[in-house]
């Protein structure tokens, strides 16, 4: 045991020393040079605030009763800090843009500025965290209690430390309302609180090691040091829900505890510290974790069977008679516990000042003189002063008691109940005020009535009815029941979860809410100015109301700054100036709530909606125009593998008919030249030869035809062959084909059988279209078949001339129907037929030039139809005439 | 005595008060993008209670169980990873 007065003397030196280096910082960051004192290890120090006495102390006890179960703590954080990257640079970012003030500010300003949102955040966070004070305070008392034994009853150490933070909080972190809310004396303070803690850890940790080469004491709780680290080193298996329970609410608590956010959000000055701290916190609470093990085991073996666990941070280096040892590890418990209650304090009278008083204090109007200022700073003493008093009261309250053992945990799942709100605000555009009132309401009701209130047995009845309805009774209560704490975090969290979803689906939105929603989900890539309420203002009104609340100095220098006449109107963007200023003294809830007082009229919402709609159409475009662009390619190449395609098949058919025709000049050719061969080596008789001369002419015939042909073609294809279109009756044009083809039917033995309507009319030339019909008609006759006759009509049918050969012969052959108009076709009726088989292909140019088009309407063994249809000339003078001629 | 707010661009972005001293390789800051969005997601999953139960052997090292020995494990490899992420990162 060590003597009360050296503990003491000891113990206030230390905090002596916190009050030099504080006033220190505050000095050289007046002046300027606490830039580089400030950086990236100041700032991933004062994280470390996040391991209070409750870690010091409690995480040895933890681990002695659960083993491993006391990691979570440390694991919950670290996973947040690797995702820095998502997370904390955006918080960061906004919070400076948005100039935030506290959580309360952050989560309000995100939901439209709600002041129901702000007070909602500020006394749930009241309910957590003051009696997380009192632990602290508690452990102070404990730890003194065990160093000193006997005499330690006399001095109420809890009483005095929390005087004596509450003096601290009050001179360093009220002195004024700084542009951000950055203390840099107390992050300094803390920082240095952060080094001594841990140190004081690892001394006892090695020493801890070393005792546990002594092997186990009798009369030990475990008999050996492998049992002892068994013990720690080991997890309940079946609880993986409390697991993941637990280190769910430790990463909520990084950035939802008020002090974390304060130190990690609110004071951070520069990204690169955050991308610093990621791996720098993460090693801290890992050396902190790897400490806690030897000192579990070298308690487990070397103090008496019954020593309180929570203490053996202490009792260890006691009781093996290491007292300087014994009076670090007290002062590293003294560190932890006030450097949580330091900025804890800070950040909750920040809150009350804000959120719960500023609102009251604006309604007064005695205030002009000196502007509001004066009287938030007053307020924020008397909040701390009050928050520190409440959190003693606790402590005496339940001195002792087990309801603040758990009260740890239990302060992480109620500020876990800002998650949602505060995360879906980051990522999701959609989140609504309605959605964080009734979530934030609904957890923190739920919250209250299965964590906090239980926790002091206040309604455990209740509880227990709560938990029988809503559980099978196997899970209720008994050896299998859902614990406590998993059962309260998870019912609280879904059902605020659910509900901020629902309310902020089902919901109306307001412009303000829209307006932040942007600002916030868009911080990280926000180009060009920054969307604003259109509002104008008197320029006279709002420096009265910057005044009011900021003082005449500050308002000064504000217009001053501004540097435009005094009567001339003030534009949106110096109004969100103002306004953000007077945040700073206010709360961004109540600051907009004064300037839309003064800001002239609210047609804001129309400009902000079209600020947003037009924000959200370049983003529409954007996605749009890389669609756009997909598909214009896709068709581009859909086009090229067309034509590609179609260039093949003109060269193949190009192939073909240069065979073909090669093949129908070659039959007559070789018929030529054998015949003027025998015409000139044989002695041949007169009629002999005249035959032969006679043969040789009409297959020079059949070459000059089917030349003809080729050359028709062509012409007509590339449309050079010239069209002379005049007024004709195809009726008429059709009878004169029948009778051009009259003879050649005679001598075929087919009769021609006309059926003919008179009077269609229509546009074509006379040549031309004759020899279309002559080709069908003397296809038709030569491919008559068994049958003796064919028949030709002509008749008028919707607007067109119709003209059908019919002939009752074998039909067209399948394989030939596909290629039947093109001019690769060879003869309709096979190969060893007459002619080139041009005919058709020939008689479709004409048609299509025509206007018209030609068609084989059916075709089968007893017979085809060919069918040539060309428009009937509308009704004109020379047609109208006719009609009165006859009359 | 008015504390002078500390320099700020129009849309609140921090003034970064030092230059960068050597701008990273574009292939070498994708990578540690990739490192970090692997970290982000694989981080909680290391720890998951049915992770941990593959972990959980009848092995000890220096007394020391093979669960503990594995999250110490898996723990400092992470740190180690998202201190090579984070790297002379930029503050954008």
């Amino acid at each position: 045991m060590l003597s009360a007065p050296l503990v003491l003397t000891i113990g206030a030196g230390y905090l002596g020393l916190l009050f030099v280096i504080a006033f220190v910082v505050d000095r050289l960051a007046a002046t300027g040079r606490a830039s580089s004192l400030l950086s990236g290890p100041v700032y991933t120090l004062s994280l470390a605030v996040y391991c209070t006495s409750w870690t010091f102390f409690g995480a040895v006890g933890t681990a002695v009763r659960s083993g491993l179960e006391f990691l979570t703590i440390y694991i919950g954080p670290t996973l947040v800090l690797m995702a820095w990257w998502l997370l904390l640079r955006k918080l960061a970012r906004i919070a400076k843009a948005r100039r935030v003030t506290s959580i309360a500010d952050f989560i309000s300003s995100r939901y439209g500025k709600s002041r129901t949102v702000a007070i909602l955040v500020t006394l749930i966070a009241i309910a957590s965290i003051t009696p997380y004070i009192a632990l602290q305070l508690l452990a102070v008392s404990r730890s003194y209690g065990a160093l000193v034994g006997v005499g330690a009853e006399g001095t109420d150490t809890a009483f005095w430390t929390a005087v004596t933070m509450a003096f601290f909080v009050i001179m360093f972190g009220t002195r004024r309302l700084s542009a951000d809310e950055s203390q840099p004396g107390i992050v300094a303070a803390i920082a240095f609180e952060s080094v001594v803690k841990l140190a004081a850890l690892l001394a006892i940790g090695l020493f801890a090691v070393a005792v546990l080469q002594l092997g186990a004491q009798p009369g030990a709780a475990v008999e050996s040091v492998d049992a002892a680290l068994a013990k720690v080193g080991a997890l309940a298996r079946d609880d993986g829900a409390r697991w993941i329970v637990l280190t769910t609410l430790s990463a909520a608590a990084m950035i939802c505890l008020p002090r974390q956010f304060q130190v990690a959000v609110l004071e951070n000055r520069d990204e690169r510290h955050i991308a610093l701290a990621s791996w720098l916190f993460p090693l801290y609470l890992f050396l902190i974790a790897i400490a806690v093990l030897p000192i579990a085991a070298a308690g487990l073996t070397r103090l008496p069977a019954g020593a309180e666990p929570d203490l053996f941070v202490l009792t260890v280096p006691l009781s093996e008679g290491a007292h300087s040892l014994a009076l670090i590890a007290f002062i590293g418990g003294l560190s932890a516990a006030t450097s949580m209650v330091i900025v804890a304090s800070l950040a909750l009278a920040v809150m009350i000042s804000n959120h719960l008083i500023a609102p009251l204090l604006l309604s007064r109007s005695d205030t002009a003189g000196t502007g509001l200022k004066g009287s938030v700073l007053f307020t924020r003493r008397i909040a701390i002063a009050l928050v520190l008093t409440l959190g003693y009261l606790y402590s005496r309250v339940s001195d002792g008691g087990a309801g603040l053992a758990s009260i740890g945990l239990i302060a992480f799942a109620g500020v876990a109940q800002f998650a949602p709100a505060l995360l879906g605000g980051l990522f999701w555009r959609d989140a609504a005020r309605a959605g964080a009132k009734v979530g934030l309401f609904a957890g923190a009701l739920l919250w209250l009535a299965t964590l906090l209130l239980p926790s002091f047995g206040v309604g455990v009845g209740f509880l227990e009815g709560f938990r029988a309805v809503l559980l099978p009774a196997h899970l209720a209560s008994g050896p299998d029941a859902i614990d406590p704490l998993v059962f309260g975090t998870v019912l609280s969290l879904s059902v605020n979860t659910a509900l901020y979803v629902l309310a902020s689906l089902f919901a109306p939105r307001s412009a303000v809410d829209q307006l932040q929603a942007t600002l916030f989900v868009d911080a990280l890539h926000r180009g060009g100015p920054e969307p604003t309420l259109r509002r104008s203002a008197d320029r006279r009104d709002l420096f009265r109301l910057t005044q009011r609340i900021l003082g005449p100095v500050e308002a000064h220098r504000l217009f001053l700054e501004d540097g435009a006449a005094d009567d001339a109107p003030v534009d949106s963007a110096f109004v969100a100036k103002v306004e953000r200023e007077i945040a700073l003294a206010v709360g961004a809830a109540s600051a907009h709530t004064l300037v839309t007082q003064v800001a002239k009229g609210e047609p804001l919402s129309v400009d902000a909606a079209i600020a947003l709609l037009a924000e959200t159409r370049e983003a529409i475009h954007a996605a749009e125009g890389l669609g756009v662009r997909s598909v214009e390619l896709e068709r581009t190449a859909e086009e090229l593998r067309a034509a590609n395609n179609t260039l093949t098949e003109l060269l193949t058919e190009k192939d073909e008919f240069l065979s073909r025709v090669s093949h129908e000049m070659r039959t007559p050719l070789t018929a030529v030249r054998a015949f003027a061969d025998l015409l000139k080596d044989a002695e041949l008789d007169a009629p002999r030869a005249r035959r032969f001369v006679a043969i040789i002419s009409s297959e020079a015939e059949r070459l000059t035809r089917l030349l003809d042909d080729i050359l028709d073609l062509s012409r007509l294809e590339a449309g050079r062959a010239p069209i002379n279109f005049e007024r004709l009756d195809a009726a008429a044009e059709l009878t004169a084909a029948a009778a051009a083809m009259e003879g050649f039917a005679e001598r075929s033995g087919v009769s021609i059988d006309l059926n003919t309507q008179a009077g269609l009319f229509i546009r074509a030339d006379r040549d031309r279209l004759k020899q279309v019909l002559v080709n069908l008609v003397s296809n038709a006759v030569k491919y008559h078949g068994s049958a003796s006759s064919i028949r030709l009509h002509a008749a008028a049918e919707a607007g067109e001339a119709v003209l059908r050969v019919e002939d009752f012969g074998p039909g067209v052959s399948p394989e030939l129907l596909p290629r039947l108009f093109t001019k690769f076709a060879g003869s309709v009726h096979g190969p060893n037929s007459a002619g080139a088989g041009l005919g058709l292909a020939i008689a479709r140019e004409i048609v299509q030039g025509l206007g018209g088009n030609i068609s084989l309407e059916r075709t089968g063994p007893d017979g085809s139809v060919f069918c040539v249809r060309l428009p009937l000339l509308a009704a004109d003078p020379a047609q109208r005439s006719k009609p009165s001629l006859d009359a | 005595m008015i504390n002078e707010p500390p320099p700020t661009t129009v849309a609140g972005e921090p003034a970064s008060p030092q230059p960068r001293t050597t701008p990273l390789p574009r292939r070498a800051r994708a990578s540690r993008r990739h490192v970090r969005a692997v970290l982000s997601t694989a981080g909680p999953i290391v720890f998951l209670p049915p992770t941990l139960a593959v972990a959980d052997r009848d092995v000890t090292l220096f007394g020391i169980p093979a669960l503990a020995v594995y999250i110490f494990s898996a723990w400092l490899i992470g740190i180690i990873l998202i201190a090579f992420a984070s790297r002379g990162e930029p503050a954008d």
